[in-house]
C-alpha cells in the first residue's frame, strides 16, 4: 500500500475525522463532530485526488461538508459551543472500542482486498468511515447521532461502490442520497423531539435581561 | 413517445409538483386520481412497442429509454404489473379521502409508484436498489410527521434499508464477475451470500426481522402500511429479477434449499408472532413476515405451479394489506397514542372491524377466502418435498390462522361481553351511531367485495399475473 504525501495525508485525516466524529458521540455540542466531519470530508478529497477529476473531487467534499453543516445546523441558532462534556472513562472506553474496529478492518483488509478489486488505501478508509458511521448509529442516542451515523455509512458505500464503478452517475446519485439524508436529519431535528429530552426536564427559561 | 416517460417520469413530475399544492387536498387528490386513471387505461388498451395511429397523424410508442447511461425498459409483458401499480396508487388515494391522513401523502403516493415502476424497468436492474432507497427516503418526512413514540423504528427501518442496498449493490457488481468467471466456487458463495443478506435486510427475515413490526407500530397505519406493502413488493421483484438474470443462481441448489429452510423458519416465527403480538399493527407486521416466509418457500420450491401461487398470494397481499391498514387508520381515530386490539371499542367501527378480520384471513388462507385455494396448493407441494416440511409448513399455517382468531377475539370481546349498550358514567345507555363516515363505510364495504370477488371470479387476478409470469418465464424453465 504506497501512496503519495497527498494521498496519505488524506488518509490520516479520514482516520482522524471518522474516528473523531465516533468518539465525540453523543455530546451535547455538535460543533466538535461537525469539525470532525469536515475534516473527514477533505481527508476524502485529498485521498481521491489523483484518482478522480477535479470537479468530481470538489463535488465529493463540498457535498460532504455542506451535508454536515446541514445536520449540525439545529445546533447554530445559539452561539458556537465547543463543549464535550464526556467523562474520561466513556471517552477511553470509546477509545479502546475505536481502536479494536481500526484493527479489525485492518486485518480484514487483504481478504477483501482480494475480492475487491480498490486500492487498499481506498478500501480501508472507506471501511473506517463505514464502520465508524455503524458504530455511531448503534451506540448513539441523539437524532444527530443516528443522521451523521447514516452519512458515514453512506460516504464510505460511496467510496467503495465508486472506486469499483468509476461511475459520474452512480457518484452524483450518492451525493444526491447524502444530501436528502442530511436535509432529512435537520428536517427531523428541527421537528421532532429527541427521544431523551422527553425523560429529561426541559432547560430552565433564561432570564429576562433588561 | 416513451413507455418510461409515460408511466416514471410524467407522475413523478406531476407528483412533485402536486406538494406545491398540497394545502388544495381534495383538488389534488383528485387530479392525481384523474391521472392513475389515465395510466391505467393506457396500461391496459395501448400496446408498448406499437404505432398509435389518430386522425392522419402516427406516433411511435416505444418500450425504452436511456437516462445518464442507464436504460429505463418497460415491456409489453409489464403492462399488467403498471395497471396493477397505479391501481394501488388509486386505491390509496382513494382511501386517504375516507380516513385522516396527511396533505403530503397523495402527492408522496405518486412519487413512490413511479419509483416503484422505476425499480421494474432500470437497466441494469440493481440500479433498482437506490430507487428502493429513493422512495423509502421520499416517505420518511410523513412517517416522521406522524410518527407515534420516539420516531426510532423509523430509524431503524432506514438503517436496514440502506444496509440492503449496499449488499445489494456490492452483491450485484461481484455478480458480473461470476458470469465471466463461473467455475469460481469460493466467488460463487460469496456473491450468494452477500445478495442473501440484502435481501434479509430488506424484506425482514430472521433475524434483522424487528424493524418491520417497529417502523409499522411507530408510523401512523395508513402510510406505514401503503409504503411496506409496495416496497415489499419492489424487494421480491428484484428477487424475481436476480434469479431471472443469472444463470448459475437458477441452478444453484444450494440458493433454492437455502430458501425453502429460511421461509419455513420465517413461517413458523411469523406464526408465533402473529399469537404473541399486542398491536393490529404489530401483528399485520408479523404476518407480513410468515407470508414472506412462504413466499421464499414457493420460490425455493421452483415448479411452475408454486411459481403462480407465488405471484398470487403477493397481489393478494398487497390490496388486502392496504385495506388492512386504512381499516386500523380508521379504528385509531379516537386514540393518540399506540393501541392494543384490547382497548378498542370496536362497536363504533364495525365496518373497520370487519375490514380488518377479511384482510387478515384473506390473506392467511381462511377457507372460502381469497388465498384458500393457493395455501391449500403450498401445502400440498410442501408435503410433496418431504413429509416434515409438508408438517411444519401446516403447522406455521395453523399457527398464522389461529392468531388471527386470537386477534378477532381481542377485538369484539367487548362487544360480546357489553352486548348492545355502552356504559356511560351513571349506567349503561343504548349503543351510540357508528363513528365512522359513509365514505369510510363504502370504501370498507367496496373493499370486502373486491377481496370475496378474488374467490368467485380468479381470472381478474390471473390477467395480472399471467404477464408477470411470462416475463419472469427463465425462472422456471432453467
Amino acid at each position: 500500500m504506497e501512496l503519495g504525501w497527498i494521498e496519505g495525508f488524506g488518509a490520516a485525516l479520514i482516520a482522524l475525522g471518522s474516528f473523531g466524529s465516533f468518539l465525540l458521540n453523543r455530546t451535547p455540542s455538535l460543533g466538535p463532530r461537525l469539525i470532525s466531519h469536515i475534516v473527514m470530508f477533505f481527508g476524502v478529497g485529498c485521498l481521491y485526488w489523483s484518482q478522480f477529476s477535479l470537479s468530481l473531487v470538489a463535488a465529493m467534499v463540498l457535498t460532504g461538508v455542506i451535508s454536515a453543516i446541514i445536520i449540525s445546523a439545529f445546533n447554530f441558532s445559539g452561539s458556537f459551543q465547543f463543549r464535550i462534556g464526556l467523562s474520561r472513562s466513556v471517552l477511553i472506553l470509546r477509545l479502546l472500542i475505536g481502536v479494536v474496529i481500526g484493527s479489525a478492518a485492518w486485518f480484514v483488509l487483504p481478504y477483501l482486498g482480494n475480492w475487491l478489486p480498490i486500492l487498499g488505501s481506498t478500501l480501508l478508509t472507506s471501511l473506517w468511515i463505514f464502520l465508524f458511521g455503524m458504530m455511531t448509529f448503534a451506540l448513539g442516542n441523539q437524532l444527530a447521532d443516528w443522521f451523521f451515523g447514516l452519512l458515514c455509512m453512506t460516504q464510505g458505500f460511496l467510496m467503495i461502490y465508486v472506486s469499483l464503478e468509476n461511475s459520474v452517475t452512480l457518484l452524483g446519485a450518492l451525493l444526491f442520497f447524502q444530501l436528502i439524508i442530511a436535509f432529512l436529519g435537520s428536517y427531523c431535528m428541527t421537528l421532532g423531539k429527541n427521544p431523551q429530552d422527553e425523560t429529561k426536564p426541559g432547560p430552565e427559561p433564561e432570564e429576562a435581561v433588561e | 413517445m416513451n413507455a418510461p416517460a409515460l408511466y416514471i417520469f410524467f407522475p413523478f413530475v406531476f407528483g412533485a409538483f402536486a406538494l406545491l399544492f398540497a394545502e388544495k387536498q381534495k383538488i389534488v387528490a383528485f387530479a392525481s386520481l384523474l391521472v392513475c386513471v389515465v395510466l391505467i387505461v393506457s396500461a391496459s388498451v395501448l400496446p408498448i412497442n406499437s404505432m398509435i395511429i389518430y386522425g392522419e397523424n402516427s406516433l411511435i410508442y416505444i418500450s425504452s429509454i436511456d437516462v445518464m447511461g442507464r436504460t429505463l425498459t418497460l415491456e409489453r409483458s409489464q403492462q399488467t404489473v403498471l395497471a396493477f401499480f397505479y391501481g394501488v396508487a388509486a386505491m390509496g388515494i382513494i382511501l386517504s379521502l375516507v380516513v385522516p391522513s396527511n396533505r403530503f401523502f397523495v402527492p408522496s403516493v405518486l412519487m413512490v409508484t413511479a419509483l416503484t415502476v422505476a425499480v421494474i424497468a432500470v437497466k441494469p436492474f440493481i440500479f433498482g436498489a437506490l430507487m428502493v432507497f429513493l422512495a423509502v427516503l421520499i416517505i420518511f418526512p410523513l412517517l416522521w410527521y406522524e410518527k407515534r413514540g420516539d420516531g426510532t423504528g423509523i430509524l431503524r427501518f432506514v438503517f436496514w434499508q440502506l444496509m440492503g442496498t449496499i449488499f445489494l449493490s456490492l452483491g450485484a457488481w461481484l455478480a458480473t464477475l461470476v458470469d465471466i468467471n463461473p467455475t469460481n466456487q469460493a466467488l460463487l458463495l460469496r456473491v450468494t451470500l452477500i445478495l442473501f443478506w440484502g435481501l434479509v435486510f430488506w424484506l425482514g427475515f430472521f433475524p434483522v426481522h424487528s424493524w418491520l413490526g417497529m417502523v409499522m407500530n411507530e408510523s401512523c397505519p395508513f402510510i406505514g402500511g401503503f409504503i411496506v406493502s409496495l416496497i415489499q413488493f419492489a424487494s421480491l421483484y428484484i428477487l424475481l429479477n436476480f434469479i431471472n438474470s443469472f444463470i448459475w443462481i437458477r441452478t444453484s441448489e444450494v440458493f433454492f434449499t437455502g430458501l425453502k429452510y429460511l421461509g419455513l423458519a420465517m413461517l413458523i416465527l411469523g406464526g408465533i408472532r402473529t399469537l404473541t403480538e399486542r398491536t393490529l399493527q404489530r401483528v399485520q407486521a408479523s404476518l407480513y413476515i410468515a407470508e414472506n416466509g412462504i413466499a421464499m418457500m414457493l420460490l425455493g420450491m421452483r415448479t411452475s405451479e408454486t411459481f403462480t401461487i407465488f405471484l398470487s398470494l403477493i397481489f393478494i397481499r398487497v390490496i388486502a394489506g392496504i385495506l388492512w391498514s386504512t381499516a386500523i387508520k380508521s379504528l385509531m381515530c379516537d386514540f393518540s397514542t399506540e393501541i392494543a386490539a384490547d382497548d378498542m371499542d370496536p362497536a363504533l367501527r364495525p365496518t373497520s372491524v370487519w375490514m380488518i378480520s377479511l384482510a387478515y384471513f384473506s390473506i392467511s388462507g381462511f377457507p372460502f377466502l381469497a388465498s384458500f385455494a393457493l395455501k391449500i396448493s403450498f401445502l400440498s407441494s410442501a408435503f410433496a418435498l418431504s413429509g416434515k416440511i409438508g408438517a411444519l409448513a401446516a403447522f406455521g399455517s395453523f399457527l398464522v390462522l389461529f392468531g388471527g382468531f386470537r386477534m378477532i377475539y381481542s377485538l369484539i370481546r367487548l362487544w360480546i361481553k357489553r352486548g348492545p349498550v355502552l356504559p356511560d358514567g351513571d349506567g349503561a345507555t343504548e349503543l351510540g351511531p357508528s363513528r365512522e363516515s359513509k365514505g369510510l363505510r363504502t370504501a370498507m364495504i367496496c373493499g370486502c367485495v373486491f377481496l370475496l370477488s378474488i374467490i368467485l371470479y380468479p381470472e381478474l387476478l390471473n390477467a395480472f399475473i399471467s404477464g408477470v409470469y411470462y416475463h419472469f418465464s427463465l425462472i422456471i424453465g432453467g
